[in-house]
């Protein structure tokens, strides 16, 4: 006899069987969480419950194996993770969820064992501001409470493909969820690079207070008054002149150094980035293909 | 951090060349230990330069040396 609970619960453990085969437990110097497979031998899991160099990782074979940390993302707050002869499939990765999708979240208990629950997508949003100069483009959010176990873990659809990972942050008592696919494309970056990679421009600089006739209609009291210009340099290239002050990275105010340096440290290393330059009273925008540091003496 | 009066950006004492490869990995976001792995050194010796350049700068952190190092144009973003 057919019944369409008893259906559901079967497809839902199905689909938790199969989801599940890629969440790990991560062990560092704190209380475990949960890590997601994403390649051969990598894991992404949460940088705060991992020290710096090693992480023990428990399988669901109830097996440990020793990983090193290769590097994080620092905006999102993972940390990858690479442990040899890990031999577990990466996860599959699906569409990304609407809102109103079921979905399941699944995560290891203190014991080791498959946590899951059933929930539904409940909001698709973004961009997450993570810091003064850092934000996550898109996010998912969950009808679910953050729950320890779960944090690290993986947010499934019905065909126990993997469609984010699970943080432990709320916003008004729904549990924030990284999209998979940003979550990916930032973990091999970091396997590429080993770390968030820091964009350069050539530039040294310093704050400036503009006066109220340079301001224009934007209002914006400070900006970077470009003091050196490293020779063969990006900003070199797009045509930055010294003297010119950077008002802008992307549409966002910069009035300090430091702010640029952070907003630098996005995933821009070979794309081309606007910036609004202040030129006497001119204001123009140009166009910047972000580089990298020259290896050694910056 | 609370904002002092602004100093003259003035640099008292030069970094040595090693000093200033670690305040730019520092500015780079490098922890001590990936610096210490890029430039071959031990984690030990990443604090020793590491102190120096807070001395010479005049910070009392690594945030604060990042500051002042932006500045006076040590190093280039």
């Amino acid at each position: 006899m057919s019944n369409i609970l008893s259906d559901l619960s079967i497809q839902l453990a199905t689909a938790i069987d199969r989801a599940s085969a890629a969440v790990v437990q991560v062990h560092g110097h704190r209380r475990p969480a949960a890590g997601v497979v994403f390649a051969d031998d990598l894991i992404v899991a949460p940088a705060r419950a991992l020290g710096d160099d090693t992480a023990v990782v428990r399988l669901a074979t109830g097996a440990t194996a020793e990983g090193h940390v290769l590097g994080h993302a620092l905006s999102m707050g993972l940390a990858v993770v690479r442990v040899p002869g890990l031999g577990v499939a990466p996860a599959e990765v699906g569409d990304e969820p609407r809102v109103g999708h079921l979905a399941i979240a699944i995560g290891r208990t203190w014991s080791g064992g498959v946590m899951a629950t059933v929930t539904n997508v409940a909001v698709v949003g973004g961009p997450l501001r993570t810091s003064r100069a850092s934000e996550i483009e898109r996010v998912i959010r969950i009808a679910q409470a953050p729950h320890g176990a779960l944090t690290g873990g993986a947010l499934a659809n019905g065909d126990g493909q993997i469609v984010g990972v699970i943080t432990n942050s709320a916003i008004r008592g729904t549990t924030v969820v990284l999209p998979a696919t940003l979550v990916w494309a930032a973990a091999h970056q970091i396997v590429k690079h080993g770390g968030t990679r820091q964009g350069f421009l050539g530039i040294s600089s310093t704050t400036v207070v503009l006066p109220e006739r340079q301001r224009g209609n934007h209002k914006q009291a400070h900006g970077l008054l470009v003091t050196a210009i490293v020779g063969k340099s990006p900003v070199e290239e797009a045509g930055l002149l010294v003297g010119d002050v950077i008002m802008a990275f992307e549409g966002q105010p910069v009035e300090e150094p430091e702010a640029l340096l952070t907003l630098l440290r996005g995933d821009h290393v070979g794309t081309a980035v606007v910036l609004s330059v202040l030129r006497g009273l001119e204001l123009r925008e140009m166009s910047v293909t972000v580089g990298e540091r020259p290896k050694r003496r910056g | 951090m609370a904002d002092r009066p602004r100093e003259l950006p003035v640099l008292v004492e030069r970094l040595t060349p090693r000093e200033h490869e670690v305040l730019v990995l520092v500015a780079d976001g490098r922890r001590n230990k990936d610096i210490a792995r890029e430039l071959g050194i031990t984690d030990h010796t990443v604090k020793f330069h590491l102190a120096a350049v807070f001395g010479k700068l005049g910070a009392s952190s690594r945030t604060e040396a990042v500051r002042r190092g932006l500045q006076l144009g040590l190093i280039h973003i």
